[in-house]
């Protein structure tokens, strides 16, 4: 037990070390770079030159890439050429964005995922609730940007209940948490959908499997009706699998809320990585890239780490695979 | 509390709930497409960083809605005879943010350590020219050149030229300076603050030297990307000014009844703009002239104006936009070309005849991914003649890398703004000597020497008459020569909320002399 | 690619039919897309008509060919994905399961560093490189699914080790890579294919949000290009927001639920 732990330990700097290398490659093999978006519409050959010599473009890949390893294991992950500030705190300051859409939309999926997978779990032997889990499956079809844009077709421009874009208004001089409010009501809502649906699904699976354990049936004889003996006993065993997929997901959400972002222009890393992909920024698309996948790998890591303890049985899978 | 203290509160309270109202600020927001980055206009050419930092400084000129200009910073200007020499007298009113004065001496820095190094407009154009910069005493300028160059009082605007303070730029590698994220200008207003990609706040310049101006406390600029959602946030009145709405916009703007709109011909770094098909004259299937006149003669330009522009526009009928009048060939190259059996006739001619489906002639069009709509008219209406077109709609750094340093297409579509001088955006479409891995210079790889005589000739006097003829000679030759085709002039339109004034959109400083109506 | 395929057991089978009806209209319009022929220009922003089923759009393209043929790009791109991720993962998830410890260490670690890697992310990583392009879109699309295929395939594979048939060909001295072919592929395959649903589903979204955020590089546009496109006349043509949304969900449930037969 203790060796899978430390095993696990170390796959996240090693995960983030082989990430990290591919990437450089992969982006420093490319054309072009980003001398165009830096030189602009009217610029002269003398000048490219000069802005490649300025940012070091001109030297050779691996001299490139020891340089960069070794600062980004540091923590220095080099400087924007846009931004022209450290790819660090441009991350960082936009981060808070990011999070006060991702946070409550993952509440919301959560409390609302538990609600509609407890919904379409009937008593065991009564016929299937079909509703909830189709219309879960439909939702998470759906593409996030689509429902997005409806939203807005339906609450900010014919309603009018929100504003269409923002995180809050520019003309308050001083901030107020009402209005940041109101702005997130609609983005919060297009990307907590995916992971609700996910939430909603997971659950009813785990739920059915609880429903038929010896201590439902113990309860239900007890005289505890069925919601109840459901919430409070099913649920709490049930919500195991559930928090383990939410905390795997840090990845996917992340990529819902690029579209969230763009439909509803919120100062984001999803927008960012985007405007980098296009400018061709490569430290920042490299810096965001690497982040994500590092939040990624230690919400992996946690998730498993905390299933392995209600379940030892998990982490041996291989070896016992391999004894067969 | 006694009764006595509540009313002596209350009256208090009265007397300064006047104040209170008062000191609402006036506040204007205006949309920008994408975030500055920094906002140091000196060392870039992008629009996103001079869209809002322009309001932070001034040139020694400014332009007015016809690009003439008129005082900045400079109050009174004069040219030498021989057009080697101009003296720039200065405002002795103008101070810097942080209260000390703007010198000469900031001038000559700028220009000399700044622009002719980091500006590549200002460096691609004014640096084979200017000598020196000098700076004769502290309210006075010189600038020396190594000849005459007629588009000098055109490029001394503030996105051109801003002028930037040594005492705060002059130290270190301006790249990393501070003061680009916490900029010190002369300009209308001073900066507060810059939340990356979501705002930048400036506030009003109470020490500016021009009197009564500006007329609004607080400028902030909201960075909203998507054109639909600039105008939606306008007429929900989350915003106040869009300098560039787009043409899908316009509509539904002036149906709103909410926004004042106005065309505007040409704005801060580059205007006159026309849609340029271009073709790679290295390419075999597209050196027969005869090929290329066959490709003007199936283009119904008018479909450009009416289903892209939506009638903000208007048909390119010369290779140098209407907006520069004195220069501008006018119907050299007419709408009336538009004859799709005539270019039945020519590509026969040209012995590119229909193969069974009907095919001539196969190529490809790289183009930027957000100029999409013509591909698809380009693909139409030359498909009606026997043209496939394969549009490869690109990001801008894919397609500057494919046409200009691979070479790699056949056809190619660009938005060539001439600026309000030929020598500034039309001269590097066309001069032999301006072919290479260089954005946006001569795509075509068009090599005539008449043209570059001609060129030549036009830049080297400040006599406008003669510069015409030349022009004018050279704008013959190319509509028979057909390196490009020339689509369409590109209007842009600004809108601002009904209630508001003031605003010059075609100035780098759009809000100095806003306000309310 | 992102969620347990097994929790789709947990839908009434029945509603399999339900997939089969869904996937129809985009399927045909995929297929039936040269039929319709070259997109015309006709009147511009109008509403859906006899002339025009499903109206057209703001350059006057007839919104039922502009949508038949970004079905094509749509299941070009999600076969095209899902055929990467099916190939190299079943030969990655099979060498993980017969090919020794070692070997199975690497492949797993593999994957797990894979995972961490949303594939779209890995796509937008690509364009920033390498620029758009359709088939390095769906290459890298299937290339950050492999990982699930693997797994699967994997487990299939380990299954199977102790079966008397596998010793019996060993012994008779048929090679790995022949028993690999004959006799393990085809017993698996019916496993990992049950993933070909989520895989295709997942490309295909992710392709329309690359196309959305303006990242892909299409001749033809794609669905989330088309819908991109609808911002600005959301209101007015609110048909060139809902048919492309629908055709989507349409072929993304369609797929998935009948996958699972």
């Amino acid at each position: 037990m203790g060796r899978y732990i430390l095993r696990r330990l170390i796959q996240v700097p090693v995960g983030l070390f082989i990430v990290g290398s591919l990437a450089f490659l992969l982006i420093h093999a490319a054309p072009g770079g980003p001398v165009t978006a830096l030189s602009g519409e009217y610029a002269t050959a003398e000048l490219r030159q000069e802005i490649e010599a300025r940012y070091g473009l001109d030297r050779p890949l691996g001299e490139r890439y020891l340089d960069w390893m070794g600062r980004a294991f540091t923590g220095d992950l080099g400087r924007s050429y846009l931004h022209k500030a450290p790819v660090m705190s441009v991350i960082l300051e936009r981060l808070p964005a990011t999070l006060s859409l991702v946070l409550p939309a993952a509440l919301l999926s959560l409390v609302g995922g538990a609600a509609i997978g407890l919904w379409s779990t009937p008593p065991p032997g009564a016929p299937r609730r079909v509703l909830g889990p189709l219309l879960a499956l439909v939702g998470h079809l759906v593409p996030t940007f689509w429902v997005a844009q409806g939203l807005v077709l339906l609450f900010a421009l014919t309603l009018g209940w929100f504003p269409v874009q923002g995180l809050d208004d520019p003309r308050l001089t001083a901030p107020s948490l009402a209005d940041r409010a109101r702005h997130l009501v609609l983005p919060v809502l297009a990307l907590s959908l995916h992971q609700l649906a996910l939430m909603a699904l997971t659950l009813r699976a785990a739920l059915r499997l609880e429903v038929v354990r010896p201590y439902m049936t113990t309860a239900l004889a007890k005289g505890l009706d069925f919601p109840r003996a459901r919430f409070s006993h099913a649920l709490v065993n049930a919500l195991q699998p559930v928090l383990a997929v939410l905390g795997g997901r840090l990845g996917a959400t992340f990529v819902g809320a690029i579209a969230v972002e763009t439909v509803f222009a919120l100062p984001g890393l999803g927008r960012l990585i985007v405007t980098a992909a296009v400018n061709r920024d490569h430290p920042l698309v490299l810096g965001i890239a690497l982040s994500v996948c590092a939040v990624a790998m230690v919400g992996n890591l946690l998730t498993d780490l905390t299933m392995n303890r209600i379940d030892p049985r998990m982490a041996i899978d291989r070896d016992e695979a391999h004894a067969a | 509390m006694t009764r006595c203290h509540l009313l002596l509160s209350a009256f208090l309270l009265a007397l300064t709930a006047p104040f209170a109202v008062a000191q609402q600020p006036q506040t204007v927001v205006a949309a920008v497409s994408a975030d500055p980055g920094h906002l140091n206009p000196a060392i870039t050419t992008g629009s996103p960083t001079h869209a809002v930092a322009d309001s932070l400084f001034n040139g020694l000129l400014s332009l007015d809605e016809k690009g003439d200009p008129r005082p900045d910073l400079a109050v009174r200007w004069a040219l030498s005879e021989d057009g080697l020499r101009a003296r720039f007298e200065l405002t002795r009113d103008a101070k810097w943010h942080d209260g000390r004065p703007v010198t000469a001496d900031d001038v000559k820095f700028t220009f000399e350590s700044v622009l002719l190094r980091h500006h590549a407009r200002t460096r691609a154009s004014l640096g084979p020219v200017l000598e020196a910069v000098d700076a004769v005493d502290p309210a006075t300028v010189e600038f020396r050149m190594k000849r005459p160059y007629p588009a000098l009082l055109q490029q001394l605007d503030v996105t051109e030229a801003p002028i930037l303070p040594r005492h705060v730029y002059g130290e270190g590698d301006i790249e990393r300076n501070p003061a680009n994220l916490r900029p010190v200008g002369s300009g209308p207003f001073r900066f507060e603050s810059y939340a990356k990609d979501d705002r930048v706040v400036l506030t009003r310049n109470t020490a500016y030297f021009k009197p009564g101006l500006p007329r609004i406390d607080r400028l902030v600029f909201r960075v909203i990307p998507d054109g639909a959602t600039q105008a939606q946030a306008l007429t929900t009145g989350e915003i106040d000014f869009i300098g560039r709405v787009a043409p899908s916009e316009i509509a539904r703007l002036q149906g709103s009844g909410r926004a004042t709109l106005a065309d505007v011909r040409f704005g801060p770094g580059g205007g006159n703009c026309i849609m340029t098909l271009g073709f790679n004259l290295e390419r075999p299937a597209l050196q027969a002239r005869q090929v290329r006149e066959a490709f003007a003669a199936a283009i119904d330009r008018r479909q450009f104006v009416e289903r892209i522009l939506v009638g903000h526009g208007r048909i390119a009928d010369a290779p140098i936009s209407s907006g520069i009048a004195w220069a501008h060939a006018g119907g050299t190259f007419p709408a009336s070309l538009f004859d799709p059996a005539r270019a039945r006739a020519l590509l026969d001619a040209a012995g590119l005849g229909p193969d069974g489906e009907g095919v001539r002639l196969t190529v490809d069009l790289v183009q930027f991914a957000s100029f999409g709509r013509y591909a698809d008219l380009l693909r139409n209406q030359l498909g009606a003649v026997g043209i496939r077109v394969r549009p490869r709609l690109v990001d801008p750094a894919a397609m500057v890398d494919a046409v200009f340093r691979q070479r790699n297409f056949d056809l190619t579509l660009v938005s060539y703004c001439n600026g309000s001088d030929p020598e500034i955006g039309v001269r590097r479409m066309y001069v032999s000597g301006n072919i290479g891995n260089i954005p946006f210079s001569n795509a075509a790889a068009y090599r005539n020497p008449e043209v570059d005589a001609l060129f030549a000739a036009a830049g080297s006097t400040a006599n406008r008459a003669r510069r015409a003829e030349a022009y004018r000679a050279m704008q013959r030759i190319l509509v028979r020569d057909l390196p490009y085709l020339w689509l369409v002039e590109t209007d842009f339109t600004v809108a601002w909320k009904a209630d508001l004034a003031g605003f010059e959109g075609w100035s780098g400083q759009f809000a100095e002399r806003a306000g309310r109506r | 690619m992102r969620r347990d395929p097994n929790l789709i057991d947990s839908v009434d089978r029945r509603l399999r039919w339900i997939g089969v009806v869904l996937l129809m209209p985009p399927l045909l319009l995929a297929l039936l897309a040269p039929a319709l022929g070259k997109l015309t220009i006709g009147a511009m922003l109008a509403p859906p008509s006899l002339h025009h089923p499903l109206g057209t759009d703001e350059l006057g393209h007839d919104m039922l060919v502009l949508l038949a043929q970004g079905a094509q790009v749509s299941f070009a791109i999600g076969t095209l994905a899902t055929l990467v991720a099916l190939l190299v993962g079943t030969a990655l998830g099979l060498c993980a399961a017969f090919g020794g410890r070692l070997v199975d260490d690497l492949v797993m670690r593999a994957a797990e560093i894979t995972v961490t890697v949303p594939p779209l992310l890995l796509a937008i990583v690509l364009v920033a490189l390498l620029g758009s392009g359709t088939l390095l879109t769906a290459a890298a699309l299937g290339i950050g699914a492999w990982p699930t295929v693997a797994r699967v395939a994997r487990a299939a594979g380990l299954a199977l080790r102790g079966q008397p048939d596998l010793l019996a060909a060993r012994a008779l001295g048929v090679s790995r890579p022949g028993i690999a072919l004959r006799h393990v592929l085809p017993a698996i395959l019916p496993v990992v294919l049950a993933l070909t649903g989520v895989l295709f589903s997942s490309a295909v979204l992710a392709e329309a949000t690359l196309s959305f955020v303006g990242l892909t590089n299409h001749d033809v546009p794609g669905w989330g290009h088309i819908m991109a496109h609808a911002g600005p006349y959301l209101r007015d043509a609110w048909w060139m927001w809902l048919f492309p949304g629908a055709l989507l969900i349409m072929a993304t449930a369609g797929v998935t639920l009948l996958a699972d037969a």
